[in-house]
């Protein structure tokens, strides 16, 4: 089944394809979430509301980009909301930069787990920033107007992410 | 593989899936969805809905409420209403009258000017205003009838009503005029009637108001229709087409006025059903059920009786002159002048009955979208039969017991209104409509009311 028939299907509000779509992205959606909210309770409300959005704005994918990378922008707007009703989630953000051009393979040995343990030990502040722009590929100036922050805070709160990942790699004693 | 280690750890976190909870299903998310999507006019069905269940709870409560009399008619009040009218005023020949006067002892008693009132029109307007406090339902509509004179007869001239003659009477003596016999005044006589009464209807102008009682609901099971509400394509689709379930509940209210005051019986008061249904109903194409039910109805009603009669009196004054001729003997003429009084006597009292009846529904369902909003339109007629009934049912101009009647009943009922999904095929109509019920009474004959009223019904489809 292509894209453009699961979009059409679930346009018409057909339930069989809303269904197929659950199936096919609940579970990285899930990823997603969880990166982003505190604990499962929270990411599973994230996602269900993200796929209330997504079925409701359905009829506005216009295939500029992928229906995957679409809904995962829903997601990340979703759980980005979320954060932003929390406080204080940004006290711990300093201007100081890093220059890290870390390239130890250290982290090619770990397991998705063991990765997503890490990120999800980062503070808050750190993880948001490195999941948007890691792996999410925004740039600065959309992570400062999604997070209503600077470019130089987002940039500062990447490098900060990244030396702590180092440093629980270095705890964790699989860096060289 | 990426050499960038974070590039790396960017791809395994891309690519990783987490299989959400049980608490996070896709029924979940349609469920979610829903919600959303009530709006106003969502609440407004529901808290409709929330209101009607109220009303038939209401509604069974107020018709289980006992306290009925034996009879179904109660004589609360009755009053008495002096009218004046003249009607004969005659001289009499004097040669007849002495016979007369000595044959009759009553007017055997020289110059016995029979005591007679005569009520002043200033006073008599106070008076008609006394009885325009009358107490019940009755005396909210008097107003209507403060000012009324009775005309009865060519020359006959009402002067009012005087309430409780022997109370209310003016001591004022009147001596008739003796030289002009047919010139008489009119006046009241209080008191009871001195001799030939005539008891016969009169046509007493009379108003009768409306009370409005209670509300009025109708609960009215019906088909179900898609949520989408695509009926043409339930046809199309060529599926089979499904049975449903129907219960459905539905109160209704009559109130009974009569303000055209010609009868001399009027009856006010409010005639209430209730009405509980269960009904199997089948899918025809084109979207329309037909089905039969079981229906069971209480019907009853609770007003005030009145009932005017009226007396005709006839009042006698005599005089009686002495003729002395000298080297006759004394001679005696009496005088007759003659009036009849008119004597109202108002009675009024409380009535009410109660009718159980079951019948057996033969009921039609349709569809129509509306304004965006799916609605169905029903209609069904009930035959069935009496199973009891106590009290006197009561229509404007007329009561009759019907205690223990057994007999046919015909009902009918037509009614529109939306229809709202609950899910898993069970839907919600909210439906207003017109109900017709009568039954046959064995001397009165065919005996009815129509209904409006509120009702609501859910409607289950089968599997």
């Amino acid at each position: 089944m292509t894209d453009k028939e699961l979009v059409e299907g679930c346009i018409r509000e057909d339930r069989k394809y809303q269904k197929i779509l659950w199936n096919l992205y609940s579970s990285k959606l899930m990823s997603l979430c969880l990166r982003y909210c505190k604990n499962q309770e929270e990411a599973e409300d994230a996602l269900m509301e993200s796929f209330v959005r997504i079925y409701d704005k359905m009829p506005t994918f216009r295939y500029q980009s992928s229906l995957e990378t679409w809904m995962r922008r829903i997601s990340v707007n979703i759980s980005i909301n979320k954060l932003r009703a929390q406080k204080d989630i940004w006290k711990e953000i300093s201007e100081s930069e890093y220059e890290i051009g870390y390239t130890d393979s250290a982290f090619l040995q770990l397991e998705a787990k063991q990765i997503l343990q890490l990120v999800e030990k980062l503070p808050v502040g750190y993880r948001t920033v490195f999941n948007l722009f890691v792996v999410e590929g925004y740039s600065h100036k959309e992570i400062a107007e999604m997070m209503a922050i600077d470019e130089g805070t987002s940039r500062s709160q990447l490098a900060k992410a990244r030396k702590s990942l180092i440093e629980m790699l270095e705890n964790l004693n699989i860096t060289r | 593989m990426s050499q960038d280690p974070f590039e790396h750890i960017a791809e395994i976190l891309r690519n990783h899936e987490v299989r959400p909870s049980q608490n996070a299903s896709f029924e979940e998310v349609m469920n979610r969805r829903r919600k959303k999507r009530r709006g106003f006019f969502w609440w407004f069905q529901r808290s409709m809905v929330g209101a009607l269940l109220l009303g038939v709870a209401g509604g069974i409560a107020f018709f289980n409420r006992s306290n009925f009399p034996a009879s179904g008619i109660e004589n609360t009040s009755s009053t008495s209403t002096v009218i004046l009218r003249e009607t004969e005023s005659r001289p009499v020949n004097p040669s007849k009258l002495v016979e007369t006067a000595i044959q009759s002892p009553a007017a055997s008693v020289p110059n016995t000017a029979i005591k007679s009132r005569i009520i002043p029109k200033n006073r008599l307007s106070q008076n008609t205003k006394k009885q325009n406090s009358n107490t019940g339902l009755f005396g909210l509509f008097q107003a209507f009838n403060a000012h009324r004179k009775q005309i009865s007869g060519g020359n006959s001239k009402t002067l009012g009503a005087l309430q409780n003659p022997s109370q209310e009477r003016l001591d004022l003596d009147y001596k008739p005029n003796k030289t002009s016999p047919n010139n008489t005044d009119i006046y009241a006589q209080g008191g009871s009637p001195m001799s030939l009464s005539n008891v016969y209807d009169f046509g007493a102008k009379m108003a009768i108001g409306s009370t409005i009682f209670g509300l009025n609901l109708t609960e009215q099971p019906d088909n179900y229709i898609d949520w989408n509400f695509e009926l043409p394509s339930m046809a199309i689709r060529n599926r089979k087409l499904p049975w449903y379930v129907e219960f459905s509940a539905i109160t209704g209210s009559d109130n009974q006025v009569q303000f055209d005051g010609k009868e001399n019986l009027s009856v006010l008061g409010t005639n209430y059903m209730a009405q509980y249904q269960m009904s199997l109903l089948r899918e025809f194409k084109g979207a329309n059920l037909w089905g039969l039910g079981l229906q069971y109805t209480q019907w009853v009603g609770n007003g005030e009786w009145r009932k005017r009669e009226f007396l005709d009196i006839l009042d006698i004054d005599t005089q009686t002159v002495a003729i002395n001729i000298p080297g006759l003997p004394t001679q005696y003429v009496t005088y007759y002048d003659t009036q009849t009084i008119q004597q109202s006597n108002v009675s009024t009292g409380q009535i009410k009955y109660n009718i159980d009846k079951f019948s057996l529904p033969v009921s039609y369902r349709g569809y129509i979208r509306l304004l965006k909003t799916n609605f169905r339109y029903a209609a069904q007629i009930a035959p069935g039969f009496i199973r009891s009934s106590r009290g006197a049912y009561f229509s404007p101009t007329e009561y009759m017991p019907i205690d223990k009647t057994t007999q046919l009943s015909l009902g009918a009922k037509v009614g529109m209104g939306p229809i709202i999904p609950v899910g898993n095929g069970v839907s919600i109509v909210i439906e207003p409509a017109l109900m017709y019920e009568s039954f046959w009474h064995p001397s009165k004959g065919l005996q009815g009311n129509v209904f409006g009223g509120l009702g609501i019904s859910m409607l289950w489809r089968l599997k």
